[in-house]
């Protein structure tokens, strides 16, 4: 089974143009099973973001999500840059909470240098997540970047 | 429209509020507790230090203090042969010492209980307060002030029993244990729990700074299930991953609270809340144990299928080797 988009569509040829999607049978049975796996899997994520009680906390989890994954480590400053918001103190509770859940993990290498990281080894739906978040969402910095383009344009 | 706007910020304000007044509520009653403790025990150590200096003083000079004029007896001697009231001081002070750890490790408070029970009160479950450790420290006690009482009114006296020496040290064993058990009781079944069915139940243990003043403080409450299986059992270790991590749990290696954090042989399923997202975590580890007790039941069906088939297989075996034996008899 599929645990990722990418994973579904490669098991499907989905983006493959040139060559038809043919399912007869069991393979239609498997497709659909897949696929409703997927939207169980993004309705557990919407579970557990709403159910976040600390304020900026989902923000947070996404913004760590979009940074993620890349080649550079992920301090709380990024995070902080990549939600736009002014001082780390407003983040602070969120990250102490989500600690605490066990949904990121952090290691502290000096006092003023915290990696950040998703925990996906203990819950592997925050890999969907996290390239859900990839695909689709913007952070406010960069749909800040985005207008601030788009004004200068004019 | 404007109205239903400010409505709402009013009701989130009230949450707010609500949850913060909790946490301040809960915070002042575990200090005003722990102060209450704390004057108790150090007047009951005084007392104690004043009726020991008043035995040792007796000791020392009886008659230049004690002696009554009517009889040669001093009030020392009376004293000090009254074991019973000499063990109630003792156990009465160990017991208040135990209170006072049972209050500075455990955290709960009457309003922080109040809050559990109405949680749980809409979910149809009940909150179960278990005080083993002072059930058993009473019983235990009293049995032994029983028998201290009737040494001191010489009903038994050891010296007429010819192993003396033998139910001398039985006495003292006794007495040691009546302290020890509660403490161990005390430590690791006096816990507020909630029963889900026969065999499953779901434990309680919160923190919440004392001191440290937060802006926004929350009240860290950890749950755990009672233990399943041993971690030695690899399937079951593995169906303990999987639940886990289906339902976003917390594993034991990374669990935040210290005392959970050491080594356990058993697996239990743990989660961690606020005093706002209490409900959602019980429900979602109340599923996960839900689910580990359908595994348990689909294997013991498997189980109970696999040994009928062996019987079946048996009793053919049983049935052809006869049938082989009768052909090669009737040869």
């Amino acid at each position: 089974m599929p645990q990722t988009i990418e994973g579904f569509i490669k098991k499907y040829g989905l983006d493959n143009i040139n060559e038809p999607l043919h399912l007869v049978g069991a393979e239609k049975i498997e497709f659909y099973n897949d696929l409703e796996k997927i939207f169980k899997k993004v309705c557990k994520i919407f579970d557990k973001l709403a159910s976040i009680s600390s304020l900026r906390g989902a923000l947070l989890m996404m913004g760590l999500a979009k940074l993620a994954g890349t080649d550079s480590i992920v301090n709380k400053t990024d995070i902080k840059n990549a939600l736009n918001i002014d001082r780390l103190e407003k983040l602070m509770h969120a990250f102490e909470y989500l600690e605490k859940k066990n949904y990121i993990s952090i290691k502290e290498k000096t006092p003023k240098f915290h990696v950040v990281r998703l925990n996906k080894e203990d819950n592997p739906d925050l890999a969907l997540f996290q390239e859900i978040v990839k695909r689709y969402w913007s952070s406010p910095k960069e749909r800040k970047n985005k207008i601030k383009r788009w004004e200068e344009t004019e | 429209m404007k109205s239903r706007q400010i409505e709402s910020t009013e009701e989130d304000y009230y949450n707010q509020e609500e949850s913060q007044n909790l946490i301040r509520k809960v915070r002042s009653e575990y200090i005003s507790n722990l102060l209450t403790c704390i004057i108790s025990i150090t007047l009951l150590i005084l007392i104690n230090i004043i009726y020991f200096m008043f035995l040792w003083n007796a000791s020392t000079h009886p008659k230049l203090l004690f002696q009554t004029s009517n009889t040669n007896k001093s009030i020392f001697d009376v004293i000090f042969l009254n074991l019973s009231l000499n063990w109630l001081f003792f156990s009465m002070s160990t017991y208040f010492i135990m209170y006072l750890l049972r209050i500075a490790f455990f955290k709960f408070t009457d309003s922080f209980i109040k809050y559990l029970e109405n949680e749980l009160e809409k979910l149809d479950l009940k909150l179960q307060k278990r005080h083993i450790s002072e059930k058993a420290f009473f019983v235990m006690n009293s049995f032994a002030i029983l028998i201290l009482g009737l040494i001191d009114l010489k009903i038994i006296n050891f010296d007429l029993i010819s192993n003396s020496q033998f139910f001398e040290f039985l006495l003292i064993f006794y007495l040691a244990i009546c302290i020890i058990i509660p403490i161990i009781f005390h430590f690791f079944f006096n816990n507020l729990r909630v029963k889900l069915k026969k065999n499953y139940h779901i434990n309680f243990k919160i923190n919440y700074p004392i001191l440290k003043r937060k802006r926004y403080p929350m009240i860290d409450i950890y749950l755990s299930s009672n233990y399943l299986k041993l971690k030695s059992n690899k399937t079951k270790l593995f169906l303990y991953k999987k639940i886990s991590e289906d339902s976003w749990l917390i594993k034991s290696k990374t669990y935040l609270d210290d005392s959970m954090r050491k080594k356990n042989p058993f697996l239990s399923f743990k989660a961690y809340s606020t005093q706002d997202d209490f409900q959602h975590e019980f429900l979602n580890i109340a599923e996960a144990i839900k689910e580990w007790d359908k595994w348990e039941d689909y294997e013991r069906v498997l189980r109970r299928r696999l040994e009928l088939e062996i019987a079946r297989n048996r009793y053919r075996i049983l049935v052809f080797s006869t049938c082989l034996e009768n052909r090669y008899r009737c040869n």
